[in-house]
């Protein structure tokens, strides 16, 4: 494993690109956190910490998809890579395993 | 499928929007965004920008837009900076450089010409100007330093008194007491001192820098000691204070301490202080001082107020928590109880800064350096700058278009791997050679000629590099901002050239801007050089009129004489006559003050007209003590009445045609025998002369009253022109039989009123090299762009030629361009040398008409001029065989 640790934000993008599929792109992602979140980051947030995933290994790109409504410019599409799902996976186990031993919270 | 989603998303607008993204905000993010993640950024602003249109309207878009690209404005989205490997290329471009300039010898030369001339120009002025601004600012608490001066209002005029009655130190400081340190200065002495040499015998010297002070002068003024003591030097009576440069001078050391000078006939007085000499700028240039004594004073009866000599000075320090209103607001009370009522009460006193000494056109100084006036400095100051710029107009002119005809090299740079900066750094290193070598001449050439300018300017200026920040800090902007101005435009335009259009010679640089451009440097240089043509020819015209003027008496063939300080009126008659025994010798007059001197003495005067029932006149007026033999010997005219007899009392007058208009009589022949009191005396109205100066003709003529009484300070001679040299030594035989002891000094009259315009000569001298200096910059700049254009036009002229153009058609087409920029720059001239004319002639009482001859001839010589610089060059161009001009290149 790469990193060292990814903030919650971060963590938020990464399970949006995991969400999303195939259709993971920069304005996708950023309506889809506004539409299920109703947070509204910003486009400068968001590809820095597109950025910083990738730096850490946890996403990949490639790029295509060039529309009208873009001018014509392309579109760079992520993909969780085997990292990132294990992280995503980690990150869900523990989570759960902390919640199970709450007492008073309902778990199933 | 997402795109079922994005359908969710778009349309909740009623009609569909359209509009653009906001243009600028896209600029910006260029240009900061590095390249891989341009496209991506811009792509998805885009979209998002069609979204928000749809949802929420076209300035929320775009407002949304700008917020965005703000957003990416982060570090991490930076372009990187391309670590810059080029080091090694520098020494190619100077390379490359030096090649260049040698290439285009012609235009380099031009180049460094121009240049180096502007460069002189401005330091040379740059020293001259800080030298004048310096003045007196030395000395610690300098500003608290102040003099006393006075306004007396005369019926007629105003007078400007600098100077204080000899008792007015002692009355001052008794009812002043909370001032600090009173300094009297007395500049009013004799300036003959004898120095004892080796074997006690008196050497008689004579020694302007001899000034009479009180001890608190040196508390006053700083200076550096180098023997004595600064707190007691001069308390007591009969002791001097010598300057470094003084006592090399008259003991060969400047150990002078215990070292005794006669200053009277038998009396010694001590060397107590030996001071370094003060630095030039300095309103005090004094080299001995005396410890001030009223003796002579009360002796003539001149320690009285009512008598004041301009260069008896008072000078204090205030103490800080007091104001200059403070002590002004009592003065008049002071004045009341000393001076005599009816000269009291015209009279102001008021204190004036040290800091307005060296600045001050009213009262003056007289103590040596002549004051200059701050418009003057503003003027010099113009000049220079003027001129600067003119000269880097030129440089940047040619230097502009030699770069951007270099189109096809830069092509060349660029493909073959330059980037943009390294195009920028290629000229503006080819750029800074060339300042720098036109700033290594100016440099060499100003030390050179320093010393010989000072005396042009008026200012003994010295360069010293080395201990010269200020002068160092003022040529490394000078060199900054011509690099910037000349290097900086064509190097940064050329970097941003496209290779391919280069390459295919299809370089335009923006030639329209540049062509106006280009115009009005030419325009503005012609502007200037007019200017200070038609101020040359106005100076010149003034200074003429200065030398040639009838001044009322005769100037020629007039010698002074120095009359020894101690003589006996016996001793002057045997003089005259061993003088008139030489057949050379005309006449010899006595008298106090010559014919024209800047030494004046004044006077009120009561007039008491012939009808005792009118009042008594008033006035003020000018006294010379004359003898009998006066206006013959100056060939003054006689109007009405007869000539002074020989007196040694105040018993007769004559008075000038300006006195009678001034006390409201029209003959001459009305005033003979009323009674005109000058200096307390009553005496008779003999004669009246008519007018003449007695002061410089740039004052105008005021009334003079000649009185009989003979204390002869000066003695004139008049001899026949044709043995002018041979006279000297019969007059020197004459003096030293009479004086054995004395020292003769003769000077001619004319060349003493010659010193009268010095200023104004140095003024017309300045106007001179100032307008030549202009004329050659701008002939240079002119002869530069001509070959440029010529060069650049060859083909043209080709053509032309070969379809039947004569050299004379082609000699038209290009000088007709440059004709109507002269005329351009010839009228706006017109306007801004008239005023500046008026102003600097309205100094004068007695002016030159600013008339339209001179404004034709420097339209002529300026046309002229251009014809000739233009002609010569095109002629070459013209003459050109077609055939070599229409080669294929």
């Amino acid at each position: 494993m790469k990193y060292t640790g990814i903030g919650a934000f971060e963590e938020l993008v990464l399970l949006m690109i995991g969400v999303l599929d195939e259709d993971a792109y920069g304005v996708a992602i950023k309506e889809e956190i506004a539409s299920q979140t109703g947070k509204r980051p910003s486009i400068g947030a968001l590809h820095s910490a597109l950025k910083r995933l990738e730096g850490k290994g946890l996403i990949s790109s490639h790029e295509g998809g060039a529309t009208q409504e873009r001018g014509g410019r392309r579109k760079r599409f992520y993909q969780l890579t085997n990292a990132g799902k294990e992280a995503l996976m980690e990150s869900y186990q523990l989570r759960n395993n902390l919640f199970k031993q709450i007492k008073g919270l309902a778990w199933d | 499928m997402f795109s079922n989603k994005l359908k969710d998303w778009h349309g909740t607008k009623s009609t569909p929007q359209s509009g653009k993204a906001p243009g600028w905000a896209e600029s910006w993010l260029r240009w900061f965004c590095n390249e891989d993640d341009l496209e991506i950024f811009m792509g998805d602003l885009q979209e998002m920008f069609q979204l928000r249109m749809q949802r929420r309207g076209k300035s929320f878009a775009k407002w949304a837009f700008v917020y965005d690209v703000a957003t990416l404005f982060r570090p991490f989205f930076w372009k990187k900076i391309q670590p810059h490997y080029s080091f090694a290329m520098n020494r190619h471009f100077l390379k490359a450089s030096f090649r260049n300039l040698r290439k285009n010898k012609n235009y380099s030369i031009i180049h460094i010409l121009g240049l180096t001339l502007g460069i002189l120009c401005s330091t040379i002025l740059f020293l001259k100007i800080r030298h004048e601004l310096q003045f007196d600012t030395y000395h610690p608490d300098a500003d608290r330093i102040y003099r006393i001066v006075s306004t007396v209002e005369n019926p007629f005029e105003t007078n400007y008194q600098p100077g204080v009655p000899f008792p007015f130190r002692e009355a001052f400081i008794t009812d002043f007491p909370e001032i600090e340190t009173v300094a009297l200065i007395d500049a009013n002495i004799s300036n003959l001192i004898r120095v004892p040499d080796e074997e006690g015998k008196d050497i008689p010297y004579e020694e302007d820098g001899l000034v009479g002070v009180t001890s608190e002068y040196f508390q006053l003024f700083s200076y550096e000691w180098l023997a004595g003591n600064p707190k007691t030097a001069l308390q007591e009576p009969n002791q001097l204070v010598i300057t470094d440069e003084a006592a090399i001078k008259y003991f060969g050391t400047a150990d002078a301490m215990g070292k005794q000078i006669s200053l009277k006939k038998g009396r010694y007085w001590e060397i107590v202080g030996v001071v370094k000499a003060p630095p030039k700028h300095t309103s005090f240039p004094f080299q001995l001082f005396k410890t001030q004594d009223m003796e002579d004073a009360k002796e003539w009866g001149m320690y009285q107020w009512e008598s004041v000599s301009s260069s008896v000075q008072c000078y204090f320090k205030l103490p800080e928590n007091i104001t200059k209103e403070a002590i002004e607001s009592r003065l008049p009370a002071f004045l009341a109880k000393h001076m005599k009522e009816d000269k009291a009460s015209r009279t102001t006193m008021s204190i004036q800064p040290l800091a307005d000494l060296h600045f001050d056109q009213q009262f003056r100084i007289g103590y040596g350096k002549q004051t200059i006036s701050k418009a003057s400095l503003w003027a010099l100051g113009l000049i220079g700058l003027v001129i600067l710029i003119s000269a880097c107009m030129n440089f940047i002119n040619l230097n502009s278009a030699l770069i951007f005809r270099r189109a096809k090299e830069i092509g060349v740079r660029k493909v073959l791997g330059s980037g943009k900066k390294d195009i920028i750094r290629y000229f503006l290193i080819e750029t800074s050679l060339l300042v720098l070598i036109s700033f290594a001449l100016a440099v060499f050439l100003s030390e050179l000629i320093i010393s010989r300018i000072s005396f042009l300017l008026d200012a003994d200026l010295e360069m010293n590099i080395i201990r010269d920040p200020q002068l160092i800090l003022f040529w490394g902007i000078l060199l900054m901002g011509i690099l910037l101005m000349a290097g900086l435009y064509p190097a940064i335009r050329m970097s941003q050239l496209s290779p391919f259009m280069a390459l295919k010679n299809q370089f335009k640089p923006k030639w329209k801007q540049g062509i106006s451009l280009r115009q009005g440097f030419m325009v503005s240089q012609f502007f200037i050089a007019q200017i200070l043509i038609i101020c040359t020819l106005i100076a010149h015209k003034q200074m003429k009129y200065f030398q040639e003027a009838p001044l009322g008496f005769n100037k020629e063939a007039v010698i002074e004489l120095r009359v020894p300080d101690e003589y006996n009126i016996e001793d002057l008659v045997a003089w005259r006559s061993k003088m008139t025994q030489y057949p050379s010798v005309q006449g010899v007059a006595f008298s106090n003050t010559g014919a024209a001197s800047d030494n004046t003495w004044g006077s009120n005067y009561n007039y008491y007209p012939e009808d005792t029932l009118q009042p008594v006149v008033k006035g003020n007026l000018q006294v010379k003590a004359v003898d009998e033999n006066y206006i013959e010997v100056f060939g003054i005219e006689l109007l009405a009445g007869e000539n002074l007899r020989y007196s040694e009392k105040i018993d007769q007058i004559m008075v000038n045609e300006t006195f009678i208009r001034q006390i409201g009589e029209n003959d001459p022949q009305a005033v003979i025998g009323r009674t005109l009191s000058v200096w307390g005396q009553k005496a008779p109205i003999v004669g009246v002369i008519k007018d003449f100066t007695t002061e410089s003709l740039k004052e105008k003529i005021v009334p003079v009253a000649l009185i009989s009484q003979t204390s002869a300070n000066n003695c004139a001679v008049k001899v026949t022109a044709t043995d002018i040299q041979e006279v000297i030594p019969q007059l020197k035989e004459a003096y030293t039989s009479i004086f054995p002891n004395g020292l003769f000094e003769y000077q001619f009259l004319d060349e003493e009123i010659e010193q009268f315009y010095e200023s104004e000569r140095r003024s017309s001298q300045i106007f001179q090299i100032s307008a030549l200096l202009a004329i050659f910059i701008g002939s240079i700049g002119l002869f530069g762009m001509i070959s440029f254009l010529a060069e650049r036009r060859t083909k043209e002229i080709g053509i032309r030629k070969v379809l039947g153009a004569s050299i004379s058609n082609i000699l038209y087409l290009f000088t007709k361009d440059f004709g109507l920029q002269l005329g351009l720059g010839f009228l706006l001239a017109i306007p801004v040398a008239w005023y500046v004319m008026d102003w600097w002639l309205s100094d004068f009482a007695n002016q030159v008409s600013i008339s339209a001859d001179v404004f034709l001839i420097a339209f002529i010589a300026s046309l002229a001029i251009m014809m000739m610089t233009v002609s010569y060059r095109i002629f070459q161009a013209a003459r050109v065989n077609p055939v070599h001009s229409l080669r294929d290149e």
